[in-house]
């Protein structure tokens, strides 16, 4: 890939990959960090990607090892801390009264999501918000294709049961 | 908590599947054939659904401060360039 296919992964990706890296960290500084340091590999790396890969893909699966790294890091240096962090996304407050009720459950869901082991969250994002087939997020994670089907599977189990009772806005007509 | 039957133990993955659009027309075929008669399965059905519908509203979704963090990579590989740029012409 040359310098200018490069500035349109850039232009086209970027947003994408942040928006997966908020979903993961839960703040927009730490997602704006580990974005720059994606794309500051991607950078690296991009001349020997072959010109029929799947950029996107590869995108993911570079952001996916920043974040495992620095969840990693993070770990160890808060080791000696015990307690789940509070879990909250920035939200604009904007949007129709209408959305009131999807919101409440946005919100709801965010902290269920956020309780999720990383391995199970990463691969749920990739599968149910930036629509991934089980291929790529297996290479995004290391692990095969099951296992990430897997993954995605035990994350909506767990989600179903941190949910306790919460009933989630329903939207279809056969319900 | 009450167990599950088996005929249900057995059909949740598939279930699940059909729920988030996994499953081939067979399997989710099989699973609304079964959930027509067991309420259990249909109860989990409608609820794997309303978690799939929640979070396809995060589809497309801005995050915040998105442009911000965009112009900030911009200019930390417009940076980059230069003193990669600098480094070949004065190696």
């Amino acid at each position: 890939m040359d310098a200018e296919g490069f500035d349109t992964l850039v232009a086209t990706h970027h947003r994408e990959i942040y928006r997966y890296l908020v979903r993961a960290t839960f703040r927009a500084s730490e997602a704006d960090d580990l974005a720059q340091e994606t794309f500051l590999r991607a950078y690296r790396a991009h001349r020997a990607l072959p010109p029929d890969a799947n950029a996107r893909a590869w995108l993911f699966a570079i952001a996916s090892n920043v974040a495992k790294n620095h969840f990693r890091a993070e770990s160890r240096r808060r080791r000696a801390h015990t307690g789940v962090r509070e879990i909250r996304i920035e939200t604009d407050g904007a949007g129709p009264e209408g959305e009131t009720l999807f919101k409440e459950a946005r919100t709801v869901l965010d902290t269920v999501v956020a309780g999720l082991p990383l391995k199970q969250r990463l691969a749920f994002t990739l599968r149910k918000v930036h629509d991934l087939d089980y291929d790529a997020i297996g290479r995004s994670l290391a692990c095969s294709p099951d296992s990430a089907r897997a993954h995605v599977f035990q994350a909506l189990r767990k989600i179903r049961r941190s949910l306790n009772g919460y009933e989630l806005p329903v939207g279809r007509d056969e319900r | 908590m009450t167990r599950k039957p088996s005929v249900c133990q057995e059909i949740e993955p598939a279930l699940l599947a059909t729920a988030i659009g996994d499953a081939d027309t067979v399997t989710a075929a099989r699973v609304e054939v079964h959930a027509r008669t067991c309420a259990l399965c249909r109860q989990d059905l409608v609820r794997y659904r309303a978690i799939e519908d929640a979070v396809g509203a995060w589809r497309g979704a801005p995050a915040p401060a998105e442009e911000l963090a965009h112009a900030r990579l911009e200019s930390r590989l417009a940076a980059l360039r230069r003193r990669t740029l600098l480094y070949r012409i004065f190696p």
